[in-house]
Protein backbone atom coordinates (compact mmCIF):
# COMPACT_ATOMS: atom_id res chain seq x y z
CA UNK A 1 0.00 0.00 0.00
CA UNK A 2 1.12 3.48 -0.75
CA UNK A 3 2.44 5.51 2.14
CA UNK A 4 -0.14 7.10 4.34
CA UNK A 5 -0.87 10.70 3.37
CA UNK A 6 0.06 13.28 5.96
CA UNK A 7 -3.56 14.32 6.24
CA UNK A 8 -4.64 10.89 7.46
CA UNK A 9 -1.88 10.83 10.07
CA UNK A 10 -2.90 14.27 11.28
CA UNK A 11 -6.56 13.39 11.44
CA UNK A 12 -5.84 10.24 13.38
CA UNK A 13 -3.68 12.11 15.87
CA UNK A 14 -6.37 14.72 16.33
CA UNK A 15 -9.08 12.10 16.86
CA UNK A 16 -7.04 10.62 19.67
CA UNK A 17 -5.81 13.85 21.26
CA UNK A 18 -9.09 15.73 20.93
CA UNK A 19 -11.90 13.17 20.67
CA UNK A 20 -15.45 14.12 19.73
CA UNK A 21 -17.83 13.65 22.68
CA UNK A 22 -19.80 10.45 22.28
CA UNK A 23 -17.67 9.20 19.41
CA UNK A 24 -14.53 7.07 19.29
CA UNK A 25 -12.50 6.14 16.24
CA UNK A 26 -9.41 3.97 16.42
CA UNK A 27 -7.31 2.89 13.47
CA UNK A 28 -6.64 -0.80 13.02
CA UNK A 29 -3.11 -1.88 13.87
CA UNK A 30 -2.56 -3.60 10.53
CA UNK A 31 -4.28 -1.06 8.35
CA UNK A 32 -4.19 2.57 9.30
CA UNK A 33 -6.96 3.34 6.81
CA UNK A 34 -9.40 1.11 8.62
CA UNK A 35 -11.07 2.52 11.74
CA UNK A 36 -13.20 0.95 14.37
CA UNK A 37 -15.81 3.45 15.40
CA UNK A 38 -18.37 3.73 18.16
CA UNK A 39 -21.14 6.28 18.28
CA UNK A 40 -23.35 6.88 21.27
CA UNK A 41 -27.03 7.21 20.48
CA UNK A 42 -28.07 10.86 20.81
CA UNK A 43 -30.09 11.82 23.84
CA UNK A 44 -33.84 11.99 23.43
CA UNK A 45 -33.67 9.73 20.41
CA UNK A 46 -34.81 6.08 20.35
CA UNK A 47 -31.13 5.22 20.27
CA UNK A 48 -30.08 6.89 23.52
CA UNK A 49 -28.34 4.68 26.01
CA UNK A 50 -27.01 2.57 23.16
CA UNK A 51 -23.47 2.48 21.82
CA UNK A 52 -23.29 1.52 18.15
CA UNK A 53 -20.29 0.00 16.46
CA UNK A 54 -19.30 1.04 12.96
CA UNK A 55 -16.43 0.47 10.60
CA UNK A 56 -14.87 3.25 8.56
CA UNK A 57 -12.48 2.84 5.67
CA UNK A 58 -10.52 5.59 3.94
CA UNK A 59 -10.25 4.71 0.23
CA UNK A 60 -7.04 5.35 -1.69
CA UNK A 61 -8.43 8.55 -3.14
CA UNK A 62 -9.38 9.98 0.24
CA UNK A 63 -9.88 12.92 0.76
CA UNK A 64 -11.00 13.30 -2.84
CA UNK A 65 -13.39 10.42 -2.23
CA UNK A 66 -15.64 10.02 0.82
CA UNK A 67 -14.80 7.51 3.56
CA UNK A 68 -16.78 4.28 3.46
CA UNK A 69 -18.78 3.89 6.65
CA UNK A 70 -21.07 1.07 7.75
CA UNK A 71 -22.95 0.16 10.89
CA UNK A 72 -21.87 -3.15 12.40
CA UNK A 73 -24.51 -3.04 15.12
CA UNK A 74 -28.03 -3.73 13.89
CA UNK A 75 -30.16 -0.63 14.06
CA UNK A 76 -33.79 0.14 13.25
CA UNK A 77 -33.51 3.37 11.24
CA UNK A 78 -35.12 4.40 7.92
CA UNK A 79 -31.82 5.56 6.44
CA UNK A 80 -29.75 2.56 7.48
CA UNK A 81 -30.37 -0.83 5.89
CA UNK A 82 -29.95 -4.41 7.15
CA UNK A 83 -26.35 -4.48 6.01
CA UNK A 84 -25.58 -1.33 7.94
CA UNK A 85 -25.20 0.83 4.88
CA UNK A 86 -25.97 4.47 5.48
CA UNK A 87 -27.94 6.82 3.24
CA UNK A 88 -26.27 10.15 3.89
CA UNK A 89 -25.59 12.82 1.29
CA UNK A 90 -22.12 13.73 2.52
CA UNK A 91 -21.03 10.13 2.07
CA UNK A 92 -22.14 10.21 -1.54
CA UNK A 93 -22.77 13.14 -3.84
CA UNK A 94 -22.23 15.89 -1.29
CA UNK A 95 -18.81 14.75 -0.23
CA UNK A 96 -16.22 17.49 -0.07
CA UNK A 97 -12.51 17.13 0.69
CA UNK A 98 -12.91 19.80 3.35
CA UNK A 99 -14.91 17.30 5.39
CA UNK A 100 -13.09 14.87 7.68
CA UNK A 101 -13.60 11.65 9.59
CA UNK A 102 -14.69 13.75 12.54
CA UNK A 103 -17.36 15.68 10.63
CA UNK A 104 -18.65 12.55 8.91
CA UNK A 105 -19.14 10.77 12.22
CA UNK A 106 -20.89 13.82 13.64
CA UNK A 107 -23.21 13.79 10.63
CA UNK A 108 -24.04 10.16 11.29
CA UNK A 109 -24.77 10.95 14.92
CA UNK A 110 -27.06 13.74 13.76
CA UNK A 111 -28.79 11.30 11.40
CA UNK A 112 -29.61 9.12 14.41
CA UNK A 113 -31.14 12.14 16.11
CA UNK A 114 -33.27 13.05 13.09
CA UNK A 115 -34.20 10.14 10.83
CA UNK A 116 -35.44 11.09 7.38
CA UNK A 117 -38.08 8.55 6.28
CA UNK A 118 -38.79 10.55 3.12
CA UNK A 119 -35.40 9.60 1.67
CA UNK A 120 -35.27 6.00 2.80
CA UNK A 121 -32.70 3.30 2.37
CA UNK A 122 -34.59 0.65 4.33
CA UNK A 123 -38.00 0.94 2.67
CA UNK A 124 -39.93 -1.20 5.13
CA UNK A 125 -38.57 0.75 8.09
CA UNK A 126 -39.33 4.06 6.39
CA UNK A 127 -42.88 2.98 5.65
CA UNK A 128 -43.33 1.93 9.22
CA UNK A 129 -41.88 5.27 10.33
CA UNK A 130 -44.28 7.29 8.21
CA UNK A 131 -47.39 5.24 9.07
CA UNK A 132 -46.81 4.72 12.73
CA UNK A 133 -44.00 6.89 14.07
CA UNK A 134 -44.52 6.02 17.72
CA UNK A 135 -44.56 2.31 17.00
CA UNK A 136 -41.45 2.57 14.85
CA UNK A 137 -39.64 4.49 17.56
CA UNK A 138 -40.62 1.87 20.12
CA UNK A 139 -39.19 -0.78 17.84
CA UNK A 140 -35.99 1.24 17.43
CA UNK A 141 -35.70 1.46 21.22
CA UNK A 142 -36.24 -2.27 21.46
CA UNK A 143 -33.53 -2.98 18.88
CA UNK A 144 -31.20 -0.60 20.66
CA UNK A 145 -31.71 -2.56 23.88
CA UNK A 146 -31.25 -5.88 22.09
CA UNK A 147 -28.29 -5.18 19.80
CA UNK A 148 -26.41 -2.07 20.94
CA UNK A 149 -24.00 -2.04 23.83
CA UNK A 150 -25.15 -0.22 26.87
CA UNK A 151 -23.79 3.27 27.37
CA UNK A 152 -21.42 3.33 30.37
CA UNK A 153 -22.77 5.35 33.27
CA UNK B 1 -7.01 55.22 12.14
CA UNK B 2 -4.83 53.02 9.98
CA UNK B 3 -2.41 52.21 12.75
CA UNK B 4 -4.93 51.69 15.54
CA UNK B 5 -4.51 47.90 15.56
CA UNK B 6 -0.75 48.16 15.17
CA UNK B 7 -0.51 50.24 18.33
CA UNK B 8 -2.90 48.05 20.27
CA UNK B 9 -0.98 44.92 19.37
CA UNK B 10 2.20 46.31 20.91
CA UNK B 11 0.44 46.74 24.24
CA UNK B 12 -0.91 43.18 24.37
CA UNK B 13 0.29 40.37 26.60
CA UNK B 14 2.35 37.59 25.06
CA UNK B 15 -0.64 35.26 25.37
CA UNK B 16 -2.83 37.49 23.22
CA UNK B 17 -0.06 37.95 20.67
CA UNK B 18 0.46 34.21 20.49
CA UNK B 19 -3.24 33.63 19.98
CA UNK B 20 -3.28 36.10 17.11
CA UNK B 21 -0.19 34.61 15.51
CA UNK B 22 -1.49 31.09 15.93
CA UNK B 23 -4.72 32.06 14.23
CA UNK B 24 -2.79 33.54 11.32
CA UNK B 25 -0.69 30.40 10.88
CA UNK B 26 -3.85 28.29 11.05
CA UNK B 27 -5.27 30.29 8.17
CA UNK B 28 -2.29 29.18 6.08
CA UNK B 29 -3.35 25.54 6.35
CA UNK B 30 -5.21 23.99 3.44
CA UNK B 31 -8.48 22.33 4.40
CA UNK B 32 -7.91 19.61 1.83
CA UNK B 33 -4.43 18.34 2.72
CA UNK B 34 -4.27 19.90 6.20
CA UNK B 35 -0.83 21.18 5.35
CA UNK B 36 0.61 24.65 4.66
CA UNK B 37 -0.43 26.30 1.44
CA UNK B 38 2.76 27.23 -0.33
CA UNK B 39 0.74 28.12 -3.41
CA UNK B 40 -2.59 29.32 -1.99
CA UNK B 41 -5.30 29.72 -4.61
CA UNK B 42 -8.37 31.73 -3.71
CA UNK B 43 -11.75 30.76 -5.16
CA UNK B 44 -14.28 33.43 -6.17
CA UNK B 45 -16.13 32.63 -2.93
CA UNK B 46 -13.03 33.56 -0.94
CA UNK B 47 -11.71 30.18 0.22
CA UNK B 48 -8.09 29.19 -0.11
CA UNK B 49 -6.54 25.86 -1.05
CA UNK B 50 -3.20 24.60 -2.31
CA UNK B 51 -2.96 24.77 -6.06
CA UNK B 52 -2.23 21.05 -6.21
CA UNK B 53 -5.13 20.10 -3.93
CA UNK B 54 -7.66 22.18 -5.82
CA UNK B 55 -6.40 20.80 -9.10
CA UNK B 56 -6.85 17.24 -7.85
CA UNK B 57 -10.29 18.05 -6.53
CA UNK B 58 -11.42 19.49 -9.85
CA UNK B 59 -10.04 16.48 -11.66
CA UNK B 60 -11.89 14.04 -9.40
CA UNK B 61 -15.05 16.11 -9.31
CA UNK B 62 -18.00 13.97 -10.28
CA UNK B 63 -20.63 16.68 -10.26
CA UNK B 64 -21.54 18.81 -13.19
CA UNK B 65 -20.31 21.98 -11.57
CA UNK B 66 -16.96 22.53 -9.94
CA UNK B 67 -17.78 23.15 -6.31
CA UNK B 68 -15.85 24.87 -3.53
CA UNK B 69 -14.98 22.23 -0.92
CA UNK B 70 -15.86 24.55 1.96
CA UNK B 71 -19.05 26.31 0.90
CA UNK B 72 -20.10 24.23 -2.12
CA UNK B 73 -20.69 27.25 -4.31
CA UNK B 74 -20.03 26.74 -7.99
CA UNK B 75 -16.59 27.83 -9.00
CA UNK B 76 -17.14 29.37 -12.39
CA UNK B 77 -14.12 31.68 -12.43
CA UNK B 78 -10.59 30.40 -12.24
CA UNK B 79 -9.17 30.74 -8.70
CA UNK B 80 -6.37 33.29 -8.34
CA UNK B 81 -3.05 33.07 -6.54
CA UNK B 82 -3.46 34.63 -3.10
CA UNK B 83 -0.14 36.43 -2.86
CA UNK B 84 -0.90 37.87 0.58
CA UNK B 85 -1.13 34.44 2.17
CA UNK B 86 1.86 33.28 0.20
CA UNK B 87 3.92 36.16 1.56
CA UNK B 88 2.83 35.50 5.16
CA UNK B 89 4.05 31.96 4.88
CA UNK B 90 7.34 32.93 3.28
CA UNK B 91 7.89 35.54 5.97
CA UNK B 92 7.15 33.08 8.77
CA UNK B 93 9.43 30.48 7.19
CA UNK B 94 12.21 33.05 6.90
CA UNK B 95 11.96 33.95 10.58
CA UNK B 96 11.35 30.54 12.08
CA UNK B 97 13.56 28.28 10.06
CA UNK B 98 17.12 27.14 10.30
CA UNK B 99 18.90 25.24 7.55
CA UNK B 100 20.20 22.38 9.66
CA UNK B 101 16.79 21.43 10.93
CA UNK B 102 15.55 18.30 9.09
CA UNK B 103 11.76 18.83 9.31
CA UNK B 104 12.25 22.42 8.26
CA UNK B 105 14.33 21.38 5.26
CA UNK B 106 11.49 19.12 4.22
CA UNK B 107 9.12 22.06 4.37
CA UNK B 108 11.40 24.10 2.15
CA UNK B 109 11.70 21.26 -0.38
CA UNK B 110 7.91 20.93 -0.51
CA UNK B 111 7.61 24.69 -0.92
CA UNK B 112 9.98 24.77 -3.85
CA UNK B 113 8.36 21.81 -5.52
CA UNK B 114 4.84 23.17 -5.22
CA UNK B 115 5.87 26.60 -6.41
CA UNK B 116 7.63 25.05 -9.39
CA UNK B 117 4.59 22.98 -10.28
CA UNK B 118 2.46 26.09 -10.28
CA UNK B 119 4.96 28.14 -12.26
CA UNK B 120 5.31 25.45 -14.87
CA UNK B 121 1.56 25.14 -15.35
CA UNK B 122 1.26 28.89 -15.51
CA UNK B 123 4.00 29.19 -18.11
CA UNK B 124 2.50 26.42 -20.19
CA UNK B 125 -0.87 28.07 -19.73
CA UNK B 126 -2.31 24.84 -18.40
CA UNK B 127 -3.48 25.99 -14.96
CA UNK B 128 -6.07 23.59 -13.54
CA UNK B 129 -5.59 21.48 -16.64
CA UNK B 130 -7.35 24.21 -18.58
CA UNK B 131 -10.71 23.30 -17.19
CA UNK B 132 -11.65 26.97 -16.93
CA UNK B 133 -10.20 28.02 -20.26
CA UNK B 134 -11.71 25.34 -22.37
CA UNK B 135 -15.04 24.82 -20.82
CA UNK B 136 -18.20 26.67 -20.10
CA UNK B 137 -21.59 25.89 -18.69
CA UNK B 138 -24.80 25.85 -20.64
CA UNK B 139 -27.14 27.96 -18.58
CA UNK B 140 -30.69 29.10 -18.99
CA UNK B 141 -32.28 31.86 -16.98
CA UNK B 142 -35.95 31.00 -16.72
CA UNK B 143 -36.74 34.30 -15.07
CA UNK B 144 -35.34 36.00 -18.16
CA UNK B 145 -35.87 34.50 -21.61
CA UNK B 146 -35.15 30.89 -20.66
CA UNK B 147 -32.86 30.40 -23.63
CA UNK B 148 -29.86 28.18 -23.06
CA UNK B 149 -26.63 30.10 -23.40
CA UNK B 150 -22.91 29.52 -23.14
CA UNK B 151 -21.73 30.87 -19.80
CA UNK B 152 -18.54 32.01 -21.41
CA UNK B 153 -19.77 34.17 -24.26
CA UNK B 154 -23.57 34.13 -23.82
CA UNK B 155 -24.03 32.70 -27.27
CA UNK B 156 -27.31 30.88 -27.67
CA UNK B 157 -26.95 27.11 -27.59
CA UNK B 158 -29.29 24.65 -29.13
CA UNK B 159 -30.40 22.26 -26.42
CA UNK B 160 -30.56 19.49 -28.99
CA UNK B 161 -27.13 20.29 -30.16
CA UNK B 162 -24.87 20.50 -27.18
CA UNK B 163 -23.24 17.26 -26.21
CA UNK B 164 -20.28 16.65 -24.07
CA UNK B 165 -17.18 16.95 -26.12
CA UNK B 166 -19.11 19.50 -28.08
CA UNK B 167 -18.09 23.07 -28.11
CA UNK B 168 -19.82 26.42 -28.06
CA UNK B 169 -20.20 27.43 -31.70
CA UNK B 170 -19.13 30.95 -30.86
CA UNK B 171 -16.26 30.84 -28.36
CA UNK B 172 -15.29 27.20 -28.86
CA UNK B 173 -15.42 26.42 -25.15
CA UNK B 174 -16.33 22.85 -24.33
CA UNK B 175 -19.74 22.70 -22.69
CA UNK B 176 -19.05 20.72 -19.56
CA UNK B 177 -22.45 20.38 -17.92
CA UNK B 178 -24.57 19.66 -20.90
CA UNK B 179 -24.52 16.43 -22.76
CA UNK B 180 -27.33 16.92 -25.20
CA UNK B 181 -30.72 15.51 -25.95
CA UNK B 182 -30.30 12.00 -27.25
CA UNK B 183 -28.38 10.16 -24.61
CA UNK B 184 -31.57 8.50 -23.53
CA UNK B 185 -32.87 7.94 -26.96
CA UNK B 186 -36.25 6.30 -26.98
CA UNK B 187 -37.15 4.91 -30.34
CA UNK B 188 -40.79 4.66 -29.45
CA UNK B 189 -41.06 8.40 -29.20
CA UNK B 190 -40.46 8.71 -32.90
CA UNK B 191 -42.40 7.52 -35.89
CA UNK B 192 -40.64 5.33 -38.41
CA UNK B 193 -40.23 8.25 -40.79
CA UNK B 194 -38.65 10.40 -38.12
CA UNK B 195 -36.30 7.60 -37.19
CA UNK B 196 -35.13 7.37 -40.78
CA UNK B 197 -34.51 11.07 -40.84
CA UNK B 198 -32.48 10.86 -37.68
CA UNK B 199 -30.42 8.00 -39.02
CA UNK B 200 -29.90 9.91 -42.20
CA UNK B 201 -28.77 12.97 -40.33
CA UNK B 202 -26.28 10.83 -38.49
CA UNK B 203 -24.90 9.59 -41.73
CA UNK B 204 -23.84 12.87 -43.19
CA UNK B 205 -20.41 13.32 -41.67
CA UNK B 206 -19.59 9.76 -42.48
CA UNK B 207 -20.72 10.18 -46.06
CA UNK B 208 -18.48 13.18 -46.49
CA UNK B 209 -15.61 11.33 -45.08
CA UNK B 210 -16.21 8.25 -47.12
CA UNK B 211 -16.40 10.27 -50.26
CA UNK B 212 -13.15 12.07 -49.71
CA UNK B 213 -11.40 8.99 -48.44
CA UNK B 214 -12.35 7.12 -51.57
CA UNK B 215 -9.38 7.24 -53.92
CA UNK B 216 -11.70 6.97 -56.91
CA UNK B 217 -13.77 9.91 -55.86
CA UNK B 218 -13.99 12.88 -58.12
CA UNK B 219 -11.99 15.07 -55.87
CA UNK B 220 -12.36 18.36 -57.70
CA UNK B 221 -16.03 18.07 -57.79
CA UNK B 222 -16.33 17.19 -54.18
CA UNK B 223 -13.97 19.78 -52.81
CA UNK B 224 -15.71 22.59 -54.62
CA UNK B 225 -18.91 21.51 -53.01
CA UNK B 226 -17.20 21.34 -49.67
CA UNK B 227 -15.76 24.81 -50.03
CA UNK B 228 -19.01 26.46 -50.84
CA UNK B 229 -20.79 24.85 -47.94
CA UNK B 230 -17.99 25.83 -45.62
CA UNK B 231 -18.26 29.41 -46.72
CA UNK B 232 -21.94 29.37 -46.20
CA UNK B 233 -21.51 28.05 -42.72
CA UNK B 234 -18.85 30.57 -41.91
CA UNK B 235 -21.29 33.27 -42.80
CA UNK B 236 -23.91 31.81 -40.56
CA UNK B 237 -21.46 31.84 -37.75
CA UNK B 238 -22.00 35.56 -37.46
CA UNK B 239 -25.74 35.44 -37.47
CA UNK B 240 -27.19 34.82 -34.04
CA UNK B 241 -29.69 32.03 -34.21
CA UNK B 242 -31.80 30.44 -31.57
CA UNK B 243 -31.44 26.99 -33.00
CA UNK B 244 -28.35 25.53 -34.47
CA UNK B 245 -28.68 22.65 -36.78
CA UNK B 246 -26.32 19.80 -36.20
CA UNK B 247 -24.31 20.53 -39.25
CA UNK B 248 -23.65 24.09 -38.15
CA UNK B 249 -22.20 23.27 -34.85
CA UNK B 250 -20.09 20.60 -36.32
CA UNK B 251 -18.66 22.69 -39.05
CA UNK B 252 -18.19 25.77 -37.00
CA UNK B 253 -16.37 23.93 -34.34
CA UNK B 254 -14.04 23.01 -37.12
CA UNK B 255 -13.98 26.25 -39.00
CA UNK B 256 -12.81 28.31 -36.08
CA UNK B 257 -9.73 26.17 -35.95
CA UNK B 258 -8.90 27.52 -39.32
CA UNK B 259 -5.37 26.16 -39.62
CA UNK B 260 -6.56 22.61 -39.84
CA UNK B 261 -6.60 21.09 -43.28
CA UNK B 262 -9.54 19.36 -44.89
CA UNK B 263 -8.73 16.00 -43.53
CA UNK B 264 -8.75 17.36 -40.05
CA UNK B 265 -12.11 18.87 -40.61
CA UNK B 266 -13.43 15.56 -41.64
CA UNK B 267 -11.94 13.89 -38.64
CA UNK B 268 -13.55 16.47 -36.51
CA UNK B 269 -16.82 15.61 -38.14
CA UNK B 270 -16.17 12.06 -37.17
CA UNK B 271 -15.58 13.13 -33.64
CA UNK B 272 -19.09 14.46 -33.52
CA UNK B 273 -20.27 11.42 -35.33
CA UNK B 274 -18.87 9.27 -32.62
CA UNK B 275 -20.74 11.07 -29.96
CA UNK B 276 -23.90 10.86 -32.01
CA UNK B 277 -23.51 7.15 -32.23
CA UNK B 278 -22.88 6.90 -28.55
CA UNK B 279 -26.34 8.16 -28.00
CA UNK B 280 -27.57 5.06 -29.69
CA UNK B 281 -25.10 2.58 -28.39
CA UNK B 282 -24.76 1.78 -24.79
CA UNK B 283 -21.11 2.32 -24.61
CA UNK B 284 -19.03 0.93 -21.83
CA UNK B 285 -15.63 0.77 -23.38
CA UNK B 286 -14.54 4.34 -22.88
CA UNK B 287 -11.07 3.82 -21.65
CA UNK B 288 -9.91 7.32 -22.38
CA UNK B 289 -10.33 10.31 -20.18
CA UNK B 290 -12.68 11.97 -22.63
CA UNK B 291 -14.89 8.99 -22.19
CA UNK B 292 -14.98 9.06 -18.45
CA UNK B 293 -15.64 12.75 -18.48
CA UNK B 294 -18.36 12.22 -20.99
CA UNK B 295 -19.97 9.65 -18.80
CA UNK B 296 -19.78 11.99 -15.88
CA UNK B 297 -21.46 14.71 -17.82
CA UNK B 298 -23.99 12.35 -19.28
CA UNK B 299 -25.03 11.24 -15.86
CA UNK B 300 -25.15 14.77 -14.61
CA UNK B 301 -27.14 15.97 -17.53
CA UNK B 302 -30.68 14.99 -16.91
CA UNK B 303 -31.39 17.32 -14.07
CA UNK B 304 -30.11 20.22 -16.10
CA UNK B 305 -32.37 19.37 -18.96
CA UNK B 306 -35.42 20.15 -16.92
CA UNK B 307 -35.25 23.64 -18.27
CA UNK B 308 -36.15 22.52 -21.74
CA UNK B 309 -39.69 21.63 -22.47
CA UNK B 310 -40.56 18.69 -24.64
CA UNK B 311 -42.11 20.94 -27.21
CA UNK B 312 -38.91 22.81 -27.68
CA UNK B 313 -36.99 19.63 -28.06
CA UNK B 314 -39.24 18.33 -30.76
CA UNK B 315 -39.22 21.61 -32.53
CA UNK B 316 -35.47 21.57 -32.51
CA UNK B 317 -35.45 18.05 -33.76
CA UNK B 318 -37.63 18.84 -36.72
CA UNK B 319 -35.50 21.79 -37.57
CA UNK B 320 -32.42 19.68 -37.54
CA UNK B 321 -33.75 16.89 -39.61
CA UNK B 322 -35.10 19.30 -42.18
CA UNK B 323 -31.71 20.91 -42.48
CA UNK B 324 -29.99 17.61 -42.82
CA UNK B 325 -32.30 16.49 -45.54
CA UNK B 326 -31.19 19.38 -47.71
CA UNK B 327 -27.59 18.48 -47.28
CA UNK B 328 -28.29 14.90 -48.00
CA UNK B 329 -30.06 15.59 -51.24
CA UNK B 330 -27.14 17.74 -52.33
CA UNK B 331 -24.95 14.89 -51.60
CA UNK B 332 -26.89 12.39 -53.60
CA UNK B 333 -26.79 14.64 -56.63
CA UNK B 334 -23.08 14.28 -56.53
CA UNK B 335 -23.42 10.63 -56.03
CA UNK B 336 -25.12 10.36 -59.34
CA UNK B 337 -21.96 11.62 -60.94
CA UNK B 338 -20.56 8.39 -59.83
CA UNK B 339 -17.80 9.04 -57.37
CA UNK B 340 -19.04 7.80 -54.04
CA UNK B 341 -20.55 4.44 -53.72
CA UNK B 342 -24.20 4.93 -52.98
CA UNK B 343 -24.48 1.28 -52.08
CA UNK B 344 -21.97 1.48 -49.34
CA UNK B 345 -23.74 4.46 -47.93
CA UNK B 346 -27.03 2.67 -47.84
CA UNK B 347 -25.37 -0.25 -46.28
CA UNK B 348 -23.85 1.98 -43.70
CA UNK B 349 -27.20 3.36 -42.80
CA UNK B 350 -28.60 -0.08 -42.45
CA UNK B 351 -25.73 -0.95 -40.23
CA UNK B 352 -26.39 1.95 -37.95
CA UNK B 353 -29.86 0.60 -37.50
CA UNK B 354 -28.41 -2.76 -36.67
CA UNK B 355 -26.02 -1.30 -34.21
CA UNK B 356 -28.83 0.51 -32.61
CA UNK B 357 -30.80 -2.64 -32.07
CA UNK B 358 -28.03 -5.03 -31.28
CA UNK B 359 -25.41 -2.75 -29.77
CA UNK B 360 -22.90 -4.84 -31.60
CA UNK B 361 -20.14 -2.60 -32.78
CA UNK B 362 -18.50 -5.39 -34.77
CA UNK B 363 -21.18 -5.15 -37.40
CA UNK B 364 -20.24 -1.66 -38.30
CA UNK B 365 -16.73 -2.48 -39.29
CA UNK B 366 -17.95 -4.98 -41.84
CA UNK B 367 -19.49 -2.43 -44.13
CA UNK B 368 -16.58 -0.02 -44.10
CA UNK B 369 -14.63 0.32 -47.27
CA UNK B 370 -11.17 -0.90 -46.45
CA UNK B 371 -9.69 2.52 -46.26
CA UNK B 372 -7.38 3.38 -43.43
CA UNK B 373 -8.85 6.79 -43.10
CA UNK B 374 -12.13 5.25 -42.21
CA UNK B 375 -10.99 2.63 -39.80
CA UNK B 376 -8.73 4.99 -38.00
CA UNK B 377 -11.49 7.10 -36.68
CA UNK B 378 -13.76 4.59 -35.17
CA UNK B 379 -12.84 4.07 -31.61
CA UNK B 380 -14.92 0.92 -31.33
CA UNK B 381 -13.16 -0.97 -34.03
CA UNK B 382 -10.02 -2.14 -32.43
CA UNK B 383 -9.07 -4.23 -35.41
CA UNK B 384 -8.99 -1.38 -37.84
CA UNK B 385 -7.22 1.05 -35.61
CA UNK B 386 -4.16 1.96 -37.58
CA UNK B 387 -3.63 5.07 -35.58
CA UNK B 388 -5.95 4.90 -32.63
CA UNK B 389 -7.16 7.21 -29.93
CA UNK B 390 -4.04 9.12 -28.95
CA UNK B 391 -4.04 10.91 -32.26
CA UNK B 392 -7.72 11.54 -32.04
CA UNK B 393 -7.42 13.01 -28.61
CA UNK B 394 -4.56 15.12 -29.64
CA UNK B 395 -6.52 16.64 -32.44
CA UNK B 396 -9.32 17.30 -30.05
CA UNK B 397 -6.97 19.24 -27.87
CA UNK B 398 -5.65 21.16 -30.78
CA UNK B 399 -9.11 22.40 -31.56
CA UNK B 400 -9.68 23.33 -27.96
CA UNK B 401 -6.34 25.00 -27.77
CA UNK B 402 -7.33 27.40 -30.49
CA UNK B 403 -10.06 28.77 -28.32
CA UNK B 404 -7.44 30.20 -25.99
CA UNK B 405 -6.56 32.82 -28.50
CA UNK B 406 -10.00 34.23 -28.47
Amino acid sequence: MASLPKRIIKETEKLVSDPVPGITAEPHDDNLRYFQVTIEGPEQSPYEDGVFELELYLPDDYPMEAPKVRFLTRIYHPNIDRLGRICLDVLKTNWSPALQIRTVLLSIQALLASPNPNDPLANDVAEDWIKNEEGAKAKAREWTRSFAKKKPE
Amino acid sequence: MGDELHNRLLKQSDGTKDAILYKIIESLVCSICHDYMFVPMMTPCGHNYCYGCLNTWFASNTQKELACPQCRSDIVIIPALNTTLQQYLSFILDRLGSEDDEPFKKLLITKIKEEDDYKLDKEKDTLFEKVFKNSALAVADDSDDGITRCSNCHWELDPDEVEDGNVCPHCNARIRNYAGGHNEFDEEEYSEGELDEIRESMQRPRENRLASANPFANRDNFSSEEDSSTEEELMREHIPQGRWARSHNRSIAVDTSDDEDDEDELEEGEEEMDSDLKDFIEDDDDGDEDGSRRNMVLSALNSRRVIITDDEEEEGQRHITGEEEDHDSDFYEHNDEGFASGDSLDEDRKVVAEVQSSSDSEDRSISYPSSNDVGEKDEHDTEELDDPQPKRQKRFRVVLGDSDDE
